[in-house]
């Protein structure tokens, strides 16, 4: 009955038309900078199924989660409806199968339920992640999609008509088919409307199937390698341009997988609703910025006239908008797909460096970094001069041999307000009993931000010469209070030659503690007290735990904010941020983080790990008038505390 | 004791302060056996010679309406030194001085003490202690007569002059123009250029409210200031973004620099450090601007503002 | 056209500086381009990148090769080292011969320079190096604009007054402020510059000039920074900072 010929010959049609399509658009991944990532791929397959059967990241927002689940489901489920309409097609003696029958039909009730949902979701709660989205393209394919599944349910309705009895296998579509016995004047009716659902619901799959690779939905197709070929590299661990000195410029430039990274994007806005730069109000979302560059990957593969010489930086993607991000990963950990923003942000960036295109005030910086080692413009020999109100001699690490090598860092050295905490550090570690040093005028900034601003060669030369510094010294471990530097040396100054092993100071304090060595009396009295997790020691490098072992110790009751541990939300500082002009339209990042804990009610102390934090919170405390309410300490404050 | 000759610099025929502190300190250093001689090249306007009562003679070289350059005034300058043979030449150190003092001193072949902040006259020698290294370190120099100082401005100061001297009219003097005055402007154009500008009123959190902002505003008017603020002021939107010091604004280098209500942030200081005076108001005798100002006091902002306007609208009324 | 742009190493002012009986300690002063002299090399650049020009970059031989290879990397197209035993603190008027005799060896027809240099207490390069090649010096350069036959350079002498000069070359420029910050070279181009630049050598028969200005002594400022507090009663204060203003010609007189 069922023309096989015809069938095969559209199904042909279309799968060479969406094969078409697709390969139009993915040709540019051929001429990519190399990136395959061929390590482990037991591990890799492991790690796709698990986050697939588990949707771990996309279940972090529930109501999206839930639904994409059941979609993902019902889809698979209905894949078989699919078999079965090819094969009744082809084998026309094919009856269909009665134990998924059942299954299909509640498939498509939950399928069509899903759909409800997300259409609830999209058009009335409308979550401000959907924001800057393609609305039409989502609505088109929930449309499709709910297409395929009626003309499905439908053909199975006229069947039933047709054939004269009710099968107990399908149950909705036997209902619908007791609705509409009434509308059918005869058998043969019944027969042609089976007949027209059935070529509807091919066209409708066929039609899915077309539309697919021009489709933010795309990423049911590439998501799967996109997620296999994920990054496995320590998240602070910036990778170098794939492989080649310069940066891309344009966008055939783009590692190959970073070109997959622009497909799989489902817009569907995670990144955007957790970025501070967005919530500030500056331009940047990582969500358009990833469309921004998909948009001009697909019309250069398209061939649009000039798409493939527009630069990336400051054509593509607006200067303003790089310099907005403060590299805080916000973005990389909640995107489902893991799609790699902050590696093509920096990348972009040292486009603009080499062009020496950036404000003032950051070339400034740049300047103080490559004359002075240090944003502060402070001669080197200054570097120490924290340590001259400390009623003891901290030892030159490079003359005798100490336990810990202290890598203090530039805001702990020079800033007024952190240079205090950094001798109370000292102060600590004397009492306990340490023996530590410092590189005195041979440390240099680690150069952590630099080369998140993407200052690449200055990034190198400054490495460089910590490297030689600190290989001078006979220490067991380095420390440092600044998980911007902690980050630095524990993930990138090892391939630059660095052998040893970097803990940050609210670790080094909770072993001490533990160990006795550090005899502490727990000054708190129960307080209420809540702790920000910097960007650069919780959500870079997975330390969460010491700090809070440390309040809870001293008897602070520590109350975390709604944000904390990997949904931390950062200062506004980091990336090379706290070095720009900040025009911030909305709301600084820093006070909106101070907003936060306030709401969390009778919150005396805002404890912090992290130098910059301290400066962050200090002005943003002041200037939200808050001064009276909270009030910012480093974690080694606490043991002052009475 | 020496003769000394001092170059006027005019502006529209006015000369500038710092020469005539200069024709005053001439004055002090040369005794009363030493003749003082102030040179000055015309521009567009009539010289205002009353003002130069302190020289014994006043020397008026005709110049060009269309405005300065260095080689007139140099060839000027080298005529007179020439034809007088003055055992000191003293140049303020302005823009116009750095412009010429060095250009004389090679064309008369004689020494040249420039940045002066101190001067001493010995029997046949010149002493002076020039201030160097942005401040830094200081210089003592010193030269045999004749000889040529560039001196900083705020070391003499003018005093009450007594009659006016001598006026002698010059001819233009005598060189081959490879320079020509194309344009010339004065006024500073529109919208602020706060690093410009060489008095800044700074306003911060302390003055309270706009209210307070617009008191600092009729000061900054009263002495023709600019007005500009510490980020917290900015944010309030009291003060546009574009008029804000520090960190994340602009670094500023003005001759005075008052800071009122302002506690002196890291941040802030980075913006004007290097103001030449600063002088601080602030309730808070701990604030961290006291450490960077030369001068502060206690007082109440909202009472100090109205009081110095008042004060300075009285004084140059 | 030939701009040669003269880039002279001195001792960073935001440094420590040490001294030695009286004197600077050469050896432990952290030497760097001064920075009028960034300015000058960023305006001849910008001059040259508007009406084309060939850019020189000129310097001492003690200056070290990096200042050189760091202007190459900014858009000199050749870099000089002049070949001369020169003590560091020579002044100059000392220098300005050699200078003067290798400009007219290169060709030039600008020389372009910083204003001032911080330690040029007997007169600066720029005229000193005008008077030597007897052309006409445009001081307090705030722009040059190589586009005519006649270059037409901008002055600024404070208080917002500025003029637009046009000059026949050759002559000198003392450069106050390029018209844009200088340029920022990224790490990796100087690393670039320092493997690929290409420094010339050029040997002067002109000898030092005499320096008839003598140092006594070098020392740190008498005068006290600390603050001095005043009245804490706004009435007192107030007349005390306006004689602290009259002092200081900010109110009371038409200061230029
Ligand atoms: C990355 C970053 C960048 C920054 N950039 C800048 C910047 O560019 N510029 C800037 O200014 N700040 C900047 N800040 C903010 C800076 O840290 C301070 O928060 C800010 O400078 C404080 O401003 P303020 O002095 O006006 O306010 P406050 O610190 O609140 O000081 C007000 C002062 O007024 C005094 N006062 C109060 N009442 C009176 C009265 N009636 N009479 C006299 N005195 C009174 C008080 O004693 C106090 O000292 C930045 C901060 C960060 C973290
Ligand atoms: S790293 Fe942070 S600031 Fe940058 S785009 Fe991602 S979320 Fe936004
Ligand atoms: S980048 Fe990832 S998180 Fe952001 S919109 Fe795309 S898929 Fe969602």
């Amino acid at each position: 009955m069922i023309s096989a010929l015809s069938l095969a010959l559209v199904t042909l049609l279309a799968a060479g038309a969406a094969a078409w399509r697709a390969s139009i658009r993915l040709r540019p991944l051929l001429s990519g900078r190399p990136s395959l990532r061929k390590d482990v791929p037991v591990r890799r397959a492991g790690f796709l199924l698990r986050e697939i059967g588990l949707h771990r990241r996309l279940l972090r927002f529930r109501l999206s989660g839930i639904i994409h689940a059941a979609i993902l489901v019902a889809f698979v489920i209905l894949l078989s409806g699919i078999l079965q309409a090819y094969s009744k097609a082809f084998f026309p003696d094919f009856r269909g199968w009665d134990a998924i029958a059942v299954v299909q039909d509640l498939a498509a009730i939950l399928m069509l339920s899903a759909i409800g949902l997300a259409l609830y979701n999209r058009l009335v709660l409308r979550p401000a992640r959907f924001k800057g989205s393609n609305k039409r393209d989502a609505l088109v394919i929930l449309g499709m999609i709910s297409l395929i599944v009626l003309t499905m349910e439908l053909e199975f309705a006229f069947h039933i008509i047709a054939d004269g009895q009710n099968s107990p296998y399908r149950p909705v579509a036997g209902l619908l088919a007791t609705g509409l016995t009434p509308l059918m004047p005869s058998v043969s009716a019944a027969q042609i409307a089976e007949q027209v659902f059935y070529w509807a619901h091919i066209a409708s799959i066929l039609g899915f199937l077309v539309y697919l690779p021009g489709s933010k939905h795309f990423h049911m197709v590439v998501g799967f390698p996109n997620v296999y070929l994920r990054s496995r590299e320590p998240r602070g661990r910036l990778p170098t341009s794939g492989a080649e000195p310069a940066p891309p410029t344009r966008i055939t430039e783009l590692p190959w997988k970073g070109m997959l990274d622009l497909y799989s994007c489902t817009e569907c806005g995670r990144c955007q609703s957790v970025c501070p730069a967005y919530a500030a109000g500056l331009p940047l979302s990582p969500k358009t910025l990833i469309m921004d560059l998909r948009n001009n990957l697909v019309d250069t593969a398209l061939g649009t006239p000039a798409a493939a010489t527009i630069p990336l930086a400051g054509g593509v993607i607006s200067a303003e908008t790089l310099w907005a991000c403060t590299t805080c990963m916000a973005c990389m950990q909640e995107c489902p797909l893991h799609i790699e923003h902050v590696p093509r942000i920096v990348d972009m960036r040292r486009a603009l460096v080499d062009e020496g295109e950036m404000s003032p005030l950051l070339q400034a910086t740049l300047v103080n970094f490559q004359k002075y080692g240090n944003s502060f413009k402070k001669p080197a020999r200054q570097r120490p001069a924290w340590t001259k109100e400390l009623p003891f001699q901290v030892p030159d690490a490079r003359d005798e041999p100490v336990e810990y090598l202290w890598y203090v860092g530039d805001y702990a050295s020079f800033h007024p307000l952190v240079a205090e905490r950094t001798r109370n550090v000292a102060k600590l570690l004397h009492q306990a009993g340490v023996s530590f040093g410092i590189l005195y005028d041979r440390e240099k900034n680690s150069g952590n931000d630099v080369r998140r601003i993407g200052e690449e060669g200055l990034f190198q030369d400054l490495a460089e010469e910590n490297i030689a510094a600190i290989n001078e010294c006979d220490a067991q471990r380095i420390f440092t209070t600044d998980p911007h530097t902690l980050n630095t040396l524990v993930n990138e100054y090892p391939a630059l030659g660095l052998r040893k092993d970097v803990v940050h100071h609210t670790q080094l304090l909770h072993e001490l503690m533990r160990d006795g060595r550090l005899r502490f009396r727990p000054t708190g009295t129960g307080q209420r007290v809540t702790y920000h997790d910097p960007c650069y020691l919780g959500r870079y490098n997975g330390r969460y735990d010491a700090p809070r072992a440390i309040i809870r110790d001293l008897g602070f009751d520590l109350h975390d904010m709604p944000r904390c541990r990997e949904k931390s939300f950062c200062c506004g500082a980091g990336g090379g941020r706290i070095f720009m002009e900040d025009e911030s339209t909305l709301e600084r990042p820093s006070e909106n983080r101070i907003r936060e804990a306030l709401a969390l009610g009778d919150i005396s102390l805002f404890v912090v790990a992290c130098p910059k934090d301290i400066v962050m919170y200090t002005a943003a405390i002041e200037n939200i008038n808050a001064s009276d309410k909270i009030k910012v300490k480093e974690i080694s404050d606490l043991f002052a505390v009475v | 004791m020496a003769d000394i000759l001092v170059y006027i610099e005019l502006v529209s025929g006015q000369p500038t302060q710092a020469s005539l502190d200069l024709l005053s300190g001439a004055r002090d250093l040369a005794g009363t056996s030493g003749r003082v001689t102030a040179l000055a090249v015309e521009d567009d306007s009539a010289v205002d010679t009353a003002k130069l009562g302190a020289a014994d003679r006043i020397v008026l070289v005709s110049g060009d309406a269309k405005g300065y350059t260095g080689e007139r005034h140099l060839a000027a300058l080298s005529e007179a030194i020439e034809r007088d043979k003055p055992g000191i030449v003293l140049i303020a150190n302005s823009y116009v001085g750095l412009d010429i003092s060095t250009s004389v001193a090679a064309r008369v072949g004689q020494p040249l003490l420039a940045y002066c902040v101190a001067l001493a006259l010995g029997d046949d020698t010149l002493r002076a202690t020039c201030q160097i290294y942005g401040g830094k370190l200081e210089a003592d120099v010193e030269c045999n007569l004749p000889a040529i100082a560039a001196v900083n401005p705020g070391v003499f100061q003018a005093s009450e002059t007594r009659g006016a001297g001598e006026i002698v009219q010059a001819a233009a003097p005598v060189f081959t123009a490879r320079t020509m005055v194309q344009s010339t402007s004065s006024a500073s154009d529109t919208g602020v250029d706060i690093t410009a500008s060489d008095l800044l009123v700074c306003v911060g959190r302390g003055v309270g409210d706009e209210d307070g902002v617009a008191l600092a505003q009729e000061l900054a008017d009263a002495l023709g200031a600019e007005l500009v603020a510490s980020r917290p002021v900015v944010d309030q939107g009291w003060v546009e973004k574009s008029r804000q010091v520090g960190k994340s604004g602009k670094t500023v280098k003005p001759k005075l620099y008052l800071a009122v209500g302002v506690s002196g942030a890291p941040e802030h200081l980075e913006g004007m450090r290097d103001a030449g005076l600063i002088i601080a108001v602030n309730t808070d005798a701990n604030a961290p601007i006291f450490d960077a100002a030369h001068f502060g006091t206690r007082c109440d902002v909202l009472e100090f503002l109205p009081l110095l306007t008042e004060k300075l609208q009285g004084a140059i009324a | 056209m030939n701009i040669v742009v003269i880039l002279q190493t001195v001792p960073d002012s935001a440094e420590e500086l040490t001294l030695a009986d009286g004197v600077l300690d050469w050896d432990e002063a952290p030497l760097r381009l001064n920075e009028f002299d960034d300015h000058a090399l960023e305006e001849a650049v910008l001059a040259k990148e508007e009406a084309g020009a060939t850019v020189i970059a000129l310097a001492l031989e003690s200056a070290g090769d990096r200042v050189l290879q760091t202007a190459v990397a900014r858009g000199a197209d050749r870099a000089v080292k002049l070949i001369k035993e020169v003590p560091l603190d020579a002044s100059a008027r000392m220098v300005a011969p050699l200078m003067a005799e290798a400009a007219r060896k290169l060709g030039a027809d600008l020389v372009v320079t910083g204003v001032q240099a911080p330690g040029d207490i007997f007169g600066q390069l720029a005229p000193f190096t005008a008077a030597e090649l007897a052309w006409p010096l445009l001081g307090g350069a705030v722009g040059i604009d190589c586009s005519a036959d006649a270059p037409i350079v901008a002055q600024e002498f404070g208080g917002g007054r500025s003029a637009q000069i046009s000059v026949t070359l050759p002559a000198v420029v003392g450069v106050q402020a390029a018209r844009r910050p200088p340029r920022y070279v990224s790490g990796s181009k100087l690393r670039q510059a320092v493997q690929s630049a290409s420094i010339e050598k050029l040997d002067v028969a002109a000898e030092l000039a005499d320096e008839p200005g003598k140092l006594v002594t070098l020392h740190s400022p008498h005068k006290t920074t600390a603050i001095s507090f005043l009245d804490d009663d706004p009435v007192t204060a107030v007349d005390q900072i306006v004689e602290i203003f009259r002092q200081r010609g900010i109110v009371g007189g038409g200061r230029g």
